[in-house]
């Protein structure tokens, strides 16, 4: 098992975090016991981010310890891994509009004590505004919206200065009809008001019309 | 630290309150029981569409073992939809006494179910509750100049159901107003007005009805009932129709085989018929013949022109039909990406360039939308460019001959029809171009492989032996 990033491990096939919480899974995957260490594989059809970081993602936005916004938490399926790499001493903000996969994330939080679930709609930033006195290390979106961008530019006020993003962009949200590489480049410009772009990697074949851009905030 | 906990169980604990006021209303429960009655109702009408399809000819045996089951499946259906309507109806008396009187409860539940939930049902204005299920016509109209929608669900409304065309949409703006009122009665409990409400809009909607109609009106509902009239007219020749291939395609009972036996054994060659029972899965004019001996009439203007072709050659053979594969194509030859008639493949816009397997096939077809023409092949020697025209020069003198399939050893050979050109490459596998693009190992193919490459499962190293794995 080697060490790719900060808290993710490879074995040259699949990728894998370390279990926070021993024995138990959390969306049906593997468990792999090495030495003292347990670990979870990632399953990258599952997840954007694991697929990132099977397509050649350059830095991993999450640390140990790192505070992080994670908008577009669905049910958990990778915010467990990620609450895995930012380990017990982080805290991951997980925003998500559906009560239905609240429910099954609450039940997650209740076992991972870093994550933070706030029940609203990403677009409406005043909701959860005041738990964000100190600004976060590092931001995550996966929302299928029209206007993705916009939203993630309007949760960026919670990141600080230099903090990295990672907005997983769905391409048919935008448009339907336009090729994707024409979707991404206008997109791109609303991004780059506030943020640097850093990388932008394909998903194929794990998602298709999506991309992953890698972001420093200005 | 400490700060963080705090923090963490108030989020927790608001999420936790959130969710629970989201699922302790009734209306959830509504939502769900009116969803489901409207997919009910297209399962049960496509169950029974085919069933009525596959009782129209008369099966036996097997063939009504098979879907032995089907009729008492939908008759199941039908009872569970009654239950469903029931349940509805009871609930929305109760959780919307004033509205589900005005609105009828099965339009008012799904009007809910349309909003989403109580709350954001009973702050909606009543435009936006009057053009409710419209919300194509309406996105339509926003964005284009289409015309605005009258009614969404409450097309279905039984004071709008008598109306004109041209006074509904007056009416629903009348109707959707009251309903604004009601739902805003409920949700703050107020009293129970729905009779005095219901009586109101009855003698609005008379008066309306009592209104004289203007001449553009009058105009308008004339061009309407017009179109009305042609579009049942073509739907009741259809029927018909079908009617007609019903009863020319009905499998005969033993007895009526017989009977055409016998009368029909009369020593001509062809009306013999092997076996004793006249074909069951005969000819078409056969059938119709038969069909003509033992009565029945034969009606449409398709079968009279049959029974000419019948008539004037009498034989067995049926004139047969053109298979789809038999079809006459407009192209043969080696397709191009982009051109306006002929399909182009499919974007590949995931992986990498496109696969080159049709560049060192030789074009001996015209150009854009010309015909391949075997007359005008190329001169030998030269290969033409892609796609251009069949008649390419001699190569200059002392110019190096270019090897194509045209002066190679082998013979050039006349394709078959439905033969593969010999020289045909498959296309690659886009596992050559790995690398690109991470990929897993062992996993199958992205899409479709149509020329068979199939991917091998690739035997990778695994984790070591020692690792305990459950």
């Amino acid at each position: 098992m080697k060490e790719i990033f900060d808290g993710i491990y490879s074995d040259g096939k699949n990728i894998y975090t370390k279990n926070l919480t021993l024995g138990k899974k959390v969306y049906g995957e593997r468990l792999i016991r090495e030495g003292n260490e347990e670990y979870r594989e990632w399953d990258a059809y599952r997840s954007k981010y694991g697929a990132g970081i099977k397509n050649g993602l350059s830095e991993s936005i999450f640390s140990s310890g790192c505070t992080a916004i994670y908008l577009g938490s669905a049910e958990g399926t990778t915010v467990s891994h990620v609450s895995d790499i930012v380990g017990e001493k982080g805290a991951i903000f997980c925003v998500d509009v559906s009560e239905i996969a609240m429910n099954k994330l609450t039940k997650l939080a209740e076992t991972r004590e870093n994550l933070y679930p706030i029940l609203s709609d990403a677009q409406l930033t005043d909701n959860y505004k005041e738990y964000f006195e100190t600004k976060a290390d590092a931001m995550f979106q996966d929302i299928s919206q029209r206007n993705q961008a916009d939203i993630f530019i309007r949760n960026a006020q919670f990141l600080k200065k230099g903090g990295l993003g990672l907005l997983a962009l769905k391409t048919k949200c935008i448009s339907q009809s336009e090729a994707k590489e024409d979707i991404l480049v206008s997109e791109k410009k609303i991004l780059e008001k506030e943020f640097d772009i850093i990388q932008t990697i394909r998903l194929e074949p794990y998602e298709k019309h999506h991309y992953l851009i890698l972001m420093k905030k200005k | 630290m400490e700060q963080r906990d705090f923090l963490r169980k108030k989020l927790m604990k608001k999420t936790r309150e959130q969710i629970n006021e989201k699922f302790a209303g009734k209306e959830i429960h509504i939502i769900k029981a009116v969803n489901l009655l409207t997919d009910l109702d297209s399962i049960n009408n496509l169950m029974r569409e085919n069933l009525n399809e596959w009782q129209v000819r008369a099966p036996s045996g097997e063939a009504l073992d098979a879907f032995g089951e089907l009729e008492t499946n939908t008759l199941g259906i039908e009872t569970e939809k009654a239950k469903l309507n029931e349940f509805i109806q009871k609930e929305m008396r109760t959780e919307f006494p004033n509205f589900s009187e005005v609105a009828t409860p099965i339009i008012g539940a799904k009007l809910l179910s349309e909003a989403g939930s109580k709350k954001r049902l009973c702050f909606m204005p009543a435009s936006t509750i009057q053009v409710l299920g419209a919300e194509k016509a309406l996105f339509a109209h926003l964005r284009k100049n289409a015309k605005s929608p009258k009614h969404g669900h409450l097309f279905n409304h039984p004071l709008l159901q008598n109306l004109p065309r041209f006074k509904r949409g007056k009416a629903a703006r009348m109707i959707a107003g009251k309903l604004a009122i009601a739902l805003k009665q409920d949700y703050f409990g107020g009293e129970n007005t729905s009779a005095e409400t219901k009586k109101l809009l009855e003698e609005k909607i008379t008066l309306l009805l009592q209104e004289p109609a203007t001449e553009e009106q009058k105009q308008k509902e004339m061009e309407y009932e017009q179109i009305n009239a042609d579009r049942r007219r073509e739907t009741f020749t259809k029927e018909n129709k079908k009617k007609e291939f019903a009863a020319e395609h009905r499998t005969f009972t033993p007895e009526e085989r017989k009977a055409f036996f016998e009368k029909n054994n009369t020593g001509k060659p062809w009306t013999k018929v092997s076996g004793n029972y006249a074909p069951t899965e005969g000819s078409l004019s056969q059938k119709r013949k038969f069909n003509a001996m033992m009565g029945g009439e034969i009606t449409s203007s398709y079968d009279n022109q049959a029974r000419g072709a019948f008539e004037s050659q009498p034989s067995f053979d049926a004139p047969q039909e053109r298979s789809y594969s038999d079809r006459p194509r407009r192209f043969d030859g080696p397709r191009r990406f982009g051109s306006g008639d002929r399909p182009s493949y499919p974007r590949r816009d995931s992986f990498g360039p496109r696969p080159s397997f049709n560049r060192d096939r030789p074009s001996y077809g015209g150009g854009n939308d010309r015909p391949r023409s075997f007359g005008s092949r190329p001169q030998f020697g030269s290969r033409p460019a892609y796609g251009s025209r069949p008649y390419s020069p001699r190569p200059a003198y002392g110019a190096t001959e270019e090897k194509s399939a045209y002066n190679s050893e082998k013979p050039f050979q006349r394709r078959e029809e439905g033969q593969f050109h010999s020289d045909f490459k498959p296309r690659p596998s886009y596992r050559s171009d790995e690398g690109r693009h991470a990929r897993p190992s062992g996993h199958s193919s992205f899409g479709s492989n149509k020329f068979g490459n199939k991917s091998k499962p690739s035997f990778t190293k695994r984790t070591p032996r020692t690792a305990k794995r459950y």
